[in-house]
C-alpha cells in the first residue's frame, strides 16, 4: 500500500499498555512494509520522528503515592473566632470553590471551542493517507474534510454502551466518530464481538476486528515491591472502572475476616473521567487504613511485574481495552475474575459488590490454579491492519 | 439526678448560618421539646446555650422554640441550574451569587446573638446531669466548655450518640472532619458518665470502638427515636407536580447514601420491563458530598431519559407533597446510626424498601422490607416484582395504615431520662 499511515498517539499516557501497544504496531507495520509517521495533535498536527516516539511513549509515569493530605485545620487566629462566625467561612469558602469550579468549566469550555483555530498544524496528512488514532481525543474529524480516511483503534465502546460513564465533551466527539470515522476493533479476538455488536448498532462505518496485541509486556518482568499479599485490580479508575464498588467490596471483606486474612488491594490502571470522588474517597481513608495502593497510569513494566506477584487479578472494567487487563493478568499467570468471559477468565459482575465479595472470600479461601496463555505475533497484527486498510 | 441540662447549643450556632434544620436539629429540637413539656416549670429540666465566656447559660425553652420556627427553608445554595439548557454561564452566575450570600452572612456572624449577653453561667450542681446532643465536634471548644464545667461544678456528663460513621468508613469525610469527630468523641466518651445512642447498632458500634480504644465496657442505653417531626404535615400535603407514578428516596445526596445504587437498579428495570412499566425515580434532597461524579453521569444521560428527577431545593412542604404522592419510597444508605427517612416514610403511610444495613431494619421494624445496599440485583429483583404486582403493593401500605403506631417523641424523652437514672 503506497499510502501513508499516519499514526497518531495524542491521549496516550507514557509507559502504558496503550503506549506499548503504539510501539509495537509501529514496528510492525514498518517490518511489514508500510509507510508510517507518527505524530500527535497539540491540538494542532506535528510529525514526530522515531526517537521521540519512543520518548514520548516510554516517559516514567508510575505515580505510587498520593499526593499529602492537607492536615492544617484552623490556624491559631481562625480559632479565636466565634463557632458560628467560623462555621460561616467555612460555608462561604465551600460555595465559593463551587463557584470557582464552575467559572473554570465556563472557561474551559470557551478555550476549548476556540483552540482549533488558534493552533496552526505544522504537519497534514495528504488526501487519500490514513489518520489511524489510537485513541478518542480532539477534533480529528477536521482532515476527513481533506479526504483523509480516518481510523480509529477502538479498544472499547464503552462511550457508546455506558455514555453516563463518560463526561459529555466525550460522548459528543464519539458521536462525531461514529459518523466519521472506521473504527478498527482491538486487542482479542474473544472479547470484541460485544464491541462489533455495539458498534454495527450504534451504525459505524464497516467495524473491524484486529485481533491480538499487548504480548510484548510480558517479557519485561523486575519484582514487584508491594510487602504484602495482594490482589491487583486492573484497568482503569474511575466510573467505568467500578473503583467504587472494588472500594465497598474491601470494605465489607474488613467487616467479614479478621484484618490479616484481607489481603490488601492494589489498584493499577489509568485514570479516566469521573474519577474525582473515588480517589477522594482513597485520599479520605488513607486508602483504607493502609490496606490499599494506588498506582496511577502504571508503565507496562510495572503492570506485568504486578500481575506475575499477586493473589489474583480482578479487571472489573468493561472498557479497558476491551479485555486487556484481563489478557495481562492471564499472561503473566495470574488467575483473574473478569468483565469478560475469555482465555479461562472467571466471569463476574463487577456492578455488584456483594456478589465481589462472595467471588473473592471464594478464591482466598481456595485460590485458583495458575493460566497460561499461547504467546501473539505482532507482525500479524500489522498484516491484518493493513489488509483491512486496503480494502 | 436532680436536674437535667439539655445542651442546645448546637441549635443556635446552626441558625446562626443555616435556615432549614437537619436531622441532629430536628432531633434535638423534638427531644428538648418533649422533656419540656414533661416538666412545664422547668424544675427538673433545665437548657443551656454557649455563652460568650466560654459557659453554658441557661437559655428559654420560649427562646429555642421561636429559633427553631425561624429555620424556614434555605434558599438554593451551590444549587445551580444542572440542566445542560441552562447553560455553563448561568451555573458560574448563580453559584457565585450563592457564595456572595453566604459571605454577606459572616459580618452578621461575628454579632453576638441576643442569649451572648447573658454572662451568668447555668447554675449546675454535682447531682445535675448535662445531656450533649449536638453535632459537638464542629466545635473545637466543645470538649473543653464540658470539662470546665464538670470542673467548676462537678455537674454529671451524659452523652447521646448519634452515630461514629466518620470512623468506621474514613472515606466519606474529609481527614480533618474525621479527626475533629475523634478527637471530640475519645474526649467527651473521657467526661461522660452516661452513654446514650439513638439505636441499638449504634450503641454496638460505640461499645465495639471503646473496646478499641482500651476503654472498661461501659453501658450503653439505645434510646428509640421518635416517629415524624412536629412540623410536617401529611394532610394538607400540596400537588408533587410530578406526572405519572414515583418512586420516592429523601436524602441529602451524598455518596453515605448509595444514589449510585438506585440509578442502576433503575438502570437494570428499565432494560428488563421497558421504559414504560418503570416509574419516576424522584431524589429529594440537598446536593451534599462526592456525588459530583454521579450527578455529572446524571446529567450526560439526562437522568436515564427522564426517569431521575433530581429536587435539589425541596421545602418542608415539598417533601411532605411528596410523600403523599409517591408509590414507595426507598432507602439504599451504606451506613446510619437510625434511619429517619424510613420512620418518616411510615409516617406518610409508604411503603418503604430499605437497606438492610446498620441500623435501618430497627428503624423500618417489620413494615418496610430490606435489600443489601451493596447488591443492585437483590434490589432489582425485589422492586421488579413489587412493579409487577399493584395489588400486593397496595396491600402493603394498608397494613402500614393498619398496624404503623408512631413512636411519640415523649416516649424517647422518657427513655432518655431512664438511661440517665
Amino acid at each position: 500500500m503506497s499510502r501513508r499511515i499516519w499514526l497518531d498517539i495524542t491521549g496516550i499516557h507514557p509507559g502504558s499498555d496503550a503506549a506499548v501497544f503504539a510501539l509495537c504496531l509501529d514496528a510492525a507495520l514498518r517490518r511489514a512494509g508500510a509507510d508510517v509517521q507518527p505524530c500527535h495533535r497539540t491540538p494542532g498536527m506535528q510529525a514526530l520522528g522515531a526517537a521521540e516516539l519512543t520518548q514520548i511513549l516510554t516517559l516514567a509515569a508510575d505515580e505510587p503515592a498520593l499526593p499529602p493530605v492537607l492536615q492544617q485545620g484552623w490556624g491559631f487566629g481562625a480559632r479565636r473566632l466565634p463557632e458560628r462566625t467560623r462555621v460561616a467561612i467555612g460555608h462561604f469558602l465551600r460555595l465559593q470553590k463551587a463557584a470557582m469550579a464552575a467559572w473554570r468549566g465556563l472557561a474551559r469550555a470557551a478555550i476549548t471551542a476556540r483552540h482549533p483555530e488558534q493552533m496552526p498544524d505544522l504537519a497534514r496528512p495528504n488526501a487519500g493517507d490514513v489518520l489511524l488514532m489510537l485513541c478518542l481525543s480532539g477534533d480529528a474529524a477536521r482532515f476527513a474534510a481533506n479526504g483523509v480516511l480516518l481510523v480509529l483503534l477502538a479498544t472499547d465502546t464503552t462511550v457508546l454502551a455506558r455514555p453516563e460513564w463518560r463526561t459529555p465533551e466525550e460522548v459528543a466527539q464519539a458521536e462525531i466518530w461514529r459518523r466519521t470515522t472506521l473504527p478498527l476493533v482491538a486487542i482479542t479476538a474473544a472479547t470484541s464481538d460485544e464491541g462489533l455488536t455495539l458498534l454495527t448498532q450504534a451504525g459505524a462505518k464497516r467495524p473491524i476486528l484486529l485481533a491480538g496485541a499487548a504480548d510484548a509486556i510480558g517479557a519485561l518482568s523486575p519484582q514487584s515491591t508491594h510487602p504484602r499479599r495482594f490482589v491487583l485490580a486492573g484497568g482503569e479508575i474511575g466510573e467505568a472502572g467500578q473503583t467504587r464498588q472494588l472500594l465497598l467490596t474491601w470494605r465489607r471483606l474488613q467487616e467479614l475476616l479478621p484484618a490479616d486474612a484481607v489481603p490488601d488491594l492494589v489498584l493499577a490502571g489509568p485514570v479516566e473521567a469521573l474519577s474525582a470522588d473515588v480517589l477522594e474517597q482513597l485520599r479520605n481513608s488513607r486508602l483504607l487504613g493502609g490496606r490499599a495502593r494506588l498506582v496511577m497510569h502504571p508503565g507496562a513494566e510495572l503492570v506485568a511485574s504486578l500481575n506475575r506477584d499477586c493473589l489474583f487479578a480482578i479487571a472489573p472494567s468493561p472498557s479497558s481495552g476491551w479485555g486487556r487487563a484481563t489478557w495481562n493478568a492471564l499472561a503473566a499467570g495470574a488467575p483473574c475474575l473478569s468483565v469478560f468471559a475469555a482465555y479461562g477468565a472467571v466471569p463476574f459482575d463487577a456492578g455488584n459488590a456483594a456478589a465481589v465479595t462472595a467471588r473473592v472470600r471464594a478464591w482466598l479461601a481456595d485460590p485458583p490454579a495458575r493460566p497460561s496463555l499461547p504467546r501473539r505475533d505482532w507482525d500479524t497484527v500489522a498484516e491484518t491492519l493493513l489488509r483491512e486498510l486496503a480494502r | 439526678m436532680n436536674r437535667l441540662w439539655v445542651d442546645v447549643g448546637d441549635l443556635f450556632n446552626y441558625a446562626g448560618v443555616f435556615r432549614r434544620p437537619s436531622g441532629v436539629q430536628r432531633v434535638l429540637f423534638e427531644l428538648g421539646q418533649a422533656l419540656a413539656a414533661s416538666d412545664p416549670d422547668g424544675a427538673r429540666t433545665g437548657f443551656v446555650r454557649h455563652g460568650a465566656s466560654g459557659d453554658f447559660v441557661p437559655v428559654r425553652w420560649a427562646d429555642i422554640t421561636a429559633l427553631f420556627a425561624g429555620l424556614s427553608d434555605e434558599a438554593p445554595a451551590a444549587e445551580a441550574p444542572r440542566a445542560r439548557k441552562a447553560g455553563l454561564l448561568a451555573q458560574a452566575v448563580a453559584a457565585q451569587l450563592a457564595a456572595l450570600r453566604a459571605l454577606l452572612a459572616v459580618p452578621a456572624s461575628l454579632l453576638p446573638a441576643p442569649s451572648d449577653r447573658t454572662t451568668t453561667a447555668a447554675p449546675m450542681r454535682p447531682d445535675d446531669m448535662l445531656l450533649i446532643a449536638g453535632t459537638g465536634w464542629t466545635d473545637p471548644h466543645a470538649v473543653a466548655r464540658v470539662a470546665a464545667a464538670k470542673a467548676r461544678c462537678g455537674v454529671q456528663v451524659a452523652l447521646l450518640v448519634y452515630d461514629i460513621v466518620p470512623l468506621r468508613r474514613p472515606e466519606w469525610f474529609n481527614p480533618i472532619t474525621t479527626a475533629r469527630f475523634r478527637e471530640w468523641l475519645d474526649g467527651m466518651l473521657a467526661l461522660s458518665e452516661r452513654l446514650l445512642a439513638i439505636s441499638v447498632a449504634t450503641a454496638q458500634d460505640l461499645a465495639a470502638y471503646r473496646r478499641e480504644c482500651g476503654l472498661p465496657d461501659r453501658v450503653v442505653h439505645p434510646v428509640r427515636l421518635g416517629d415524624g417531626f412536629s412540623d410536617q404535615e401529611a394532610e394538607n400535603a400540596a400537588d408533587p407536580g410530578i406526572d405519572g407514578p414515583y418512586a420516592l428516596f429523601v436524602s441529602t445526596i451524598e455518596i453515605r447514601k448509595n444514589h449510585a445504587l438506585l440509578v442502576d437498579v433503575w438502570r437494570r428495570l428499565i432494560a428488563r420491563l421497558g421504559a414504560d412499566q418503570v416509574p419516576a425515580l424522584v431524589f429529594a434532597g440537598r446536593e451534599g458530598g462526592l456525588t459530583g461524579d454521579l450527578l455529572a453521569k446524571l446529567r450526560t444521560h439526562g437522568g436515564l431519559d427522564g426517569k431521575i428527577i433530581l429536587r435539589h431545593t425541596a421545602s418542608d412542604a415539598d417533601i411532605a407533597a411528596l410523600y403523599s404522592g409517591c408509590a414507595f419510597t426507598l432507602f439504599p444508605s451504606l451506613y446510619e446510626g437510625w434511619g429517619l427517612p424510613v420512620t418518616e416514610s411510615l409516617v406518610f403511610g409508604k411503603p418503604c424498601f430499605a437497606s438492610s444495613a446498620t441500623s435501618i431494619p430497627e428503624a423500618g421494624g417489620r413494615l418496610a422490607r430490606y435489600f443489601d445496599p451493596l447488591d443492585p440485583d437483590d434490589a432489582t429483583r425485589q422492586i421488579e416484582r413489587l412493579l409487577q404486582d399493584p395489588v400486593g403493593l397496595a396491600a402493603w401500605q394498608a397494613e402500614i395504615t393498619r398496624d404503623f403506631r408512631p413512636v411519640p417523641w415523649r416516649h424517647t424523652a422518657e427513655a432518655v431520662l431512664a438511661g440517665l437514672a
